[in-house]
């Protein structure tokens, strides 16, 4: 347990600032500004690869994909009170790639909902209820998920029952790229624009990878997926997955009368060089040396990504 | 038995605001009674029952106390995984209605017969499984899926189905009296039973509408002479492990019945019970004759009693098949 404590104490790795001493989030009432919301970004990203390399489990890119949009929504979107997790009241989320699990613990541990240390030092672990899937056994999480396909359809149940109940709170889903493979997405997107589930904001963490390498190239042609889900009667627009602005901006885009559905062009693995886009990172997990190299790198992230650059590179890439 | 069963579910949403009907684009002419009650508490999901079984898990997720109606394999096989990872691992109050159980639409072909979805429902952590013989039990069945959270399948055959003997005792009951568990089998007919130490040759034990074929063996068989009970077991799941026991240590033969594959359903949810039976009785215990569909698709297509009759179910197979067992002992 001491060479596991050494690896989960991040702090050694997190230069001059020490996570301890980062503010404490901002209440939902007054929304945390970008420059929180990057530094609330770096101490998940911390967490994700601690608690991956330390258990041995998988997905760590996966989850770093979608850390920048889980901390945009924990930090500054969703009405969510650790105080309070099962506020009548709270936005809604489900993270339907369940595989990214870890990104959605380090939320919740880096928000007050659950302890830190328990996480990064049970996660994936004999006993544990942190499974690598996310699990309805921690406190926070809605839904546990895990088969592709499944988040979509509760989503819209949930978000049936906010308007049956003339409620004011929204369901945010995050969805992979992949998972868009999955017939059910599609049943649930047309019954969402069907029953204009204005209160239902789909985000697709379009990191363009899925278990053999590029979407587009390895499996199935998902295309654009902002014009497949307009076509499904959606409104639907692209951002740049991890500059902070501008996903806050597509999350609170006006959608009267719709679903919204944000494509967050994002990379898998962002955060760590060497993880960014190499499927390998699917599938490993990072060595002592490894997490050593991924926590330097990731302790000077304080101030977010560059904006537009991921956005840029995709079109060039379809172009 | 499904116009009993929305019925039912009308009369009580009238005094339960949280229920909901869900439809998979199926039920023309049963369940319009409920979409005009309660048009804001009826949706047709379209012709998607894995999305509607999502959407069910998330309204109940949210309070809801939910009914879907689809009719053979479409809301059990076709959307096993959501049923398991959505609806029984979060333990939601969803209720799965089915129509068409065993052959009732067996001119229609294979796609059409539900004859595999009790063991799928069985197997799943937190589901009870209910499969009502005749009206009388259906009204029951719907008062205890009322009156109990969690996941519940029941298994229905059609429409026009008369009530067996002892409908009466069942309708005065309530489900209360079904117990808790609920899951009591029920003597049929109630009122014409044996003396608990007369000797008793053959115990039915028959689950859904096909307990009716099960009836008329028992009146043919009575005539050559061979004592028989017949009890009805509405909920499969959980079993009534207590009175199987107890009448496989007085009747000479249990049989089950059911009109579903041997693999997996009444007859081996029985079966498991007489197998640990020398573990948990110092009785022995009756063999078990079970009647059911063998592991094979029909070959042809046939109304319910042709099928039934094909595969050895209907009264004239039971009699013959009880009567071999009887005297091979």
């Amino acid at each position: 347990m001491a060479e596991l404590d050494e690896i989960t104490d991040v702090s050694e790795f997190a230069g001059p600032e020490p996570s301890a001493s980062v503010p404490v989030l901002a209440a939902p009432s007054a929304p945390a500004s970008a420059p929180e919301t990057a530094n609330l970004a770096r101490r998940m990203r911390e967490d994700c690869l601690a608690a991956t390399s330390s258990s041995g489990a998988g997905h760590v890119a996966s989850a770093l994909s979608a850390v920048d949009i889980l901390a945009v929504l924990y930090g500054s979107v969703m009405h969510a009170d650790p105080e309070n997790p099962k506020d009548p009241e709270r936005d809604r989320f489900i993270l339907s790639k369940g595989h990214g699990g870890s990104a959605v613990y380090a939320a919740l541990a880096e928000t007050g909902f659950i302890d830190r240390n328990d996480l990064l030092k049970n996660y994936y672990t004999d006993d544990s209820i942190f499974s690598g899937h996310v699990s309805h056994a921690v406190p926070g999480v809605e839904l546990s998920t895990g088969s592709l396909g499944q988040g979509l359809g509760v989503a819209c149940g949930m978000a049936l029952a906010a308007r049956l109940d003339a409620e004011n709170w929204r369901v945010f889903c995050v969805m992979g790229d992949g998972e868009c493979d999955e017939g059910s997405v599609w049943e649930a997107a047309l019954l969402a624009s069907t029953l204009e589930l204005d209160h239902l904001i789909v985000i697709v963490d379009r990191n363009g990878m899925q278990s053999f390498g590029p979407t587009d190239e390895t499996a199935l042609k998902l295309g654009s997926l902002s014009e497949k889900f307009r076509s499904f009667g959606w409104a639907a627009l692209d951002c740049d997955g991890h500059d902070h602005a501008a996903l806050k901006a597509a999350l609170e885009t006006p959608h009267g009368g719709q679903p919204l559905a944000v494509i967050a062009h994002t990379v898998k693995g962002k955060g760590v060089s060497f993880m960014e886009g190499d499927i390998r990172w699917h599938y490993d997990s990072a060595s002592k040396d490894e997490l050593r190299r991924a926590l330097s790198e990731v302790a000077l992230q304080d101030g977010g990504f560059p904006a537009g650059t991921v956005v840029r590179a995709q079109e060039g890439a379809e172009a | 038995m499904r116009n009993t069963f929305i019925q039912a579910l009308v009369d009580q949403a009238a005094k339960d605001p949280s229920i909901m009907l869900l439809t998979g684009d199926l039920g023309y002419r049963v369940v319009e009674v409920f979409q005009e009650a309660y048009p804001q508490r009826y949706l047709n999901c379209g012709i998607a029952e894995q999305d509607m079984i999502e959407v069910a898990a998330g309204l109940a997720l949210e309070g809801r106390k939910v009914f879907v109606y689809s009719i053979s394999s479409f809301p059990t096989l076709r959307c096993l995984e959501q049923i398991r990872d959505t609806v029984c691992y979060h333990n939601l109050d969803v209720t799965i209605i089915c129509i068409g159980g065993g052959f009732a639409y067996g001119e229609l072909g294979t796609t059409h017969h539900a004859t595999e979805d009790i063991a799928a429902m069985r197997s799943m952590p937190n589901m009870r499984v209910l499969s009502p013989a005749d009206p009388a039990e259906t009204r029951l069945v719907a008062s205890y899926c009322f009156n109990t959270p969690g996941p519940k399948y029941v298994r229905l055959n059609r429409g026009g189905e008369k009530d067996l003997p002892g409908a009466d005792a069942i309708e005065g009951l309530e489900v209360a009296d079904f117990g808790a568990p609920l899951e009591r089998v029920m003597r049929r007919p109630a009122r014409q039973t044996p003396a608990e130490d007369a000797e008793l040759d053959v115990a039915f034990l028959a689950t859904g509408a096909i307990a009716q074929e099960a009836n008329e063996a028992a009146q043919a068989l009575s005539e050559e002479g061979v004592s028989s009970l017949l009890l009805t077991v509405p909920c499969v799941k959980p079993l009534d492990a207590d009175t199987v026991l107890s009448l496989g240590t007085w009747a000479k033969l249990l049989v089950s019945l059911e009109e579903h594959t041997t693999i997996g359903g009444l007859g081996s949810a029985v079966a498991s019970v007489v197998a640990s039976a020398g573990i948990t009785s110092d009785k022995p215990v009756a063999p078990l004759l079970e009647i059911g569909i063998p592991d094979a698709f029909p070959e042809v297509v046939g109304s319910q009693r042709h099928l039934r009759h094909l595969f050895g179910m209907d009264a004239e197979g039971i009699v013959s098949k009880v009567r071999a067992a009887l005297s091979s002992r």
